[in-house]
């Protein structure tokens, strides 16, 4: 199966995907395990898939059989499990960018289209803060917390509860195919998967195709949470990764302003006496108003950004659409496609 | 200038010693405003950004809008060492005021409900009118940090010896603790609010702007005066009421002209920068070791030494955690904690 945008599968994703391959192979007897970028292939969707060992960096989660009661944890797996046409049982509630209850727009969609029931909600999505009499209530068979950031304490607290799939590397830093890829091994639904992902990439690079102008144009995305700095987001962390597979390149002054690559995180402080080193055709960024980014555009050293000044500055307003284009998943993606790409076209096209 | 100043300071009465210890002092004064120099000048050169001596002077003498280096220093910098020293002078001068009318070496702007009074109505212009800049909660600050002020001392004045040290004391903390667990009420429901307030509450100079100095710096004048006036009647007050009276002062009107300079200065200070801890409290201590208990030389040697250590811990705070930075109520916490205990030990400072 080729995949017409290159994915980003780092070590440890690999590994977790071998391992869940040599099971899920081992599980119907006989089949190579040299690839192991297309896991479990052949043994999607059905009960022979299982039992299924998934790798992460806090432990490996053991899946008996074919899970009936899924809870989701940490950002999007609640997007990847139901657009797969599972229904999780809980799953986090999100004041920002969700409605009242705190069921995100395209996922209140996409329940109204299965006919499902809201899932309970659980408390702390915003917080993180992990709710485990929520979940012990949620009798689950697995909990899916592949995008999270969950502690080795909570991993082995909520092991307990039920087999845990965590992040493969690091917190907060997982492609959505890859996310894809891990509850897909998880729910036996692999090949479902791989179809989606490669649906999913047909539809972004149909609606890149739409707007030729951001072909190549380089990229800095970035949010203005804290006071006097931009927080720049770096090359692992999945918003950065929708806007490269949409054709843009990701700008070398993310590397090259990084005082600590190794940090470990998906994102680094960047003071505003620093901005003025930004190189990039487009400056990417979120706001929850639209009153966010007139107060951001007033300080004087950030309205003298080249980037600002010549309208090369793609605001992304509004917490729905913010969690959509931070948290890219195959629900998000075709939700906010269409608004997102022309907004970069926009900015792009201001670059002479 | 050991065992001297403890008689002359109390009544001011004139010793032979007086003339030399005079010039003496006023040597310190001089000193201390070299130092508040030195350390303004370190806050205009250092920064995230290494900018080269002579940049900062051009900017500084021929300012340049359209450089991005000149922006940094004029729009960032400067203001930033301007709210440094605003709040520095009046904390440092209230906290003297205030352990001087309370007759507690451990009083500063925490102590008499201030802080949690200026805290309580940010919080709530946060999150229910919907203010979500600094220079907005300035107003709010201030009122909160009057209208404590005013409730805790109608609340020690009750009985018959009306508002005595111990029951200001009391006071403050119950209203303090009132006050602060209506504010983590509101946090903990609040998720917006809880982030622009965390960046409010540690304290710090950074994204303040020039607005906020002018703001506050009227009532920074009026308090300073007024303080700097109180000098003479707050020795008779350290001496205890009976024999103040007995020397013919006004204890009431020295009560009530300190009460409003500690809230127009503590209330600019904490809208400024929010509660910064620990400079209130060892400053005044700091300058009472230095020059005696003559409060009429304690208080400009405070005002002048407050900012020296505001300004200088903000210094420290931009250098340390480079690419990021330390919030100042942060380092001075950290810097202000073993200074504090190391003058307790000195033993002799905290008689006041």
């Amino acid at each position: 199966m080729s995949r017409t945008i290159t994915r980003r599968l780092r070590p440890a994703a690999l590994v977790a995907a071998t391992v869940a391959t040599a099971f899920a192979l081992g599980a119907c007897s006989g089949g190579s395990t040299d690839d192991a970028s297309t896991p479990a292939d052949g043994a999607a969707a059905s009960d022979e898939a299982f039992p299924v060992t998934i790798e992460s960096a806090l432990g490996e989660a053991v899946i008996e059989s074919k899970p009936e009661r899924v809870v989701t944890w940490g950002w999007s797996a609640q997007d990847a499990v139901l657009a797969l046409g599972v229904v999780p049982v809980a799953m986090p509630a999100y004041k920002y960018g969700g409605n009242a209850d705190g069921v995100l727009p395209w996922v209140a969609e996409t329940l109204d289209e299965m006919g499902a029931e809201t899932p309970t909600l659980l408390s702390g999505g915003d917080t993180s803060e992990v709710p485990f009499e929520e979940v012990v209530a949620a009798k689950p068979d697995v909990i899916l917390a592949p995008y999270s950031g969950i502690t080795q304490e909570e991993f082995d607290k909520l092991s307990k509860i039920a087999p845990v799939v965590a992040y493969p590397d690091e917190p907060w830093a997982l492609s959505w195919q890859d996310q894809l890829d891990i509850i897909g091994d998880a729910l036996g639904l692999s090949e479902e998967a791989d179809a989606l992902i490669e649906e999913t990439d047909a539809g972004i690079a149909e609606q890149a195709a739409k707007f030729p102008v951001i072909e190549g144009k380089s990229f800095l995305y970035a949010a203005a949470n804290t006071a006097d700095a931009l927080n720049v987001y770096r090359a692992e962390d999945p918003r950065v990764q929708v806007v490269e597979d949409l054709g843009m390149t990701l700008s070398p002054s993310v590397e090259d302003l990084d005082a600590d690559p190794e940090a470990g995180t998906f994102w680094y402080p960047l003071s505003y006496e620093n901005v003025s080193k930004i190189d990039a055709d487009v400056l990417v960024m979120y706001f929850a108003t639209q009153a966010d980014v007139d107060t951001f555009v007033a300080d004087p050293v950030i309205a003298a950004m080249p980037t600002v000044a010549e309208g090369r500055f793609a605001p992304i307003v509004g917490e729905s659409f913010v969690m959509a284009s931070s948290a890219p998943t195959a629900l998000s993606i075709p939700w906010m496609l269409d608004q997102y790409v022309p907004q970069l076209a926009a900015a792009a096209e201001k670059v002479s | 200038m050991s065992t001297t100043h403890s008689t002359d300071a109390g009544t001011g009465r004139a010793t032979s010693r007086r003339p030399a210890r005079a010039r003496r002092l006023v040597v310190g004064l001089v000193l201390l405003v070299a130092a508040l120099g030195a350390v303004c000048a370190l806050s205009l050169a250092v920064g995230a950004n290494a900018l080269p001596l002579s940049t900062v002077m051009d900017a500084l003498t021929s300012y340049d809008p359209t450089n991005p280096d000149h922006l940094v220093v004029i729009e960032k910098r400067v203001p930033r060492t301007l709210v440094g020293l605003v709040a520095g002078v009046a904390l440092g001068a209230a906290g003297t005021l205030m352990q001087g009318l309370t007759r507690n070496p451990l009083a500063d702007p925490g102590l008499l409900g201030i802080s949690a009074g200026a805290s309580l109505f940010v919080v709530g212009a946060i999150s229910l009118l919907g203010v979500s800049q600094v220079g907005g909660y300035v107003w709010f600050a201030f009122v909160g940090a009057a209208v404590a002020a005013a409730v805790v001392y109608g609340v020690a004045s009750v009985g018959r010896e009306g508002a005595t040290p111990v029951k200001l004391a009391l006071a403050g903390a119950a209203v303090t603790a009132a006050l602060t667990s209506v504010v983590t009420a509101v946090l903990l429901v609040d998720r917006a609010a809880l982030d622009l307030m965390r960046f409010w509450q540690v304290g710090s100079l950074a994204a303040r702007g020039s607005t906020v100095v002018w703001q506050v710096l009227p009532f920074v004048v009026v308090g300073l005066v007024l303080a700097l006036a109180l000098g003479r009647s707050l020795n008779g007050l350290a001496l205890g009421d009976d024999v103040a009276r007995g020397l013919g002062q006004d204890v009431t009107r020295t009560r009530v002209v300190a009460g409003v300079a500690i809230v127009l200065l503590c209330g600019a200070a904490t809208a400024a920068v929010g509660p910064v801890a620990f400079v209130g409290l060892v400053v005044p201590h700091l300058a009472r070791y230095v020059v005696g208990l003559d409060y009429r030389w304690v208080l400009p040697y405070a005002a002048l030494a407050a900012p020296v250590l505001l300004v200088g811990c903000d210094v420290i705070g931009r250098v340390v955690a480079r690419p990021g930075e330390l919030q100042v109520g942060v380092v001075t916490a950290v810097v202000g904690a073993p200074l504090f205990i190391a003058l307790v030990r000195r033993g002799r400072t905290v008689s006041l």
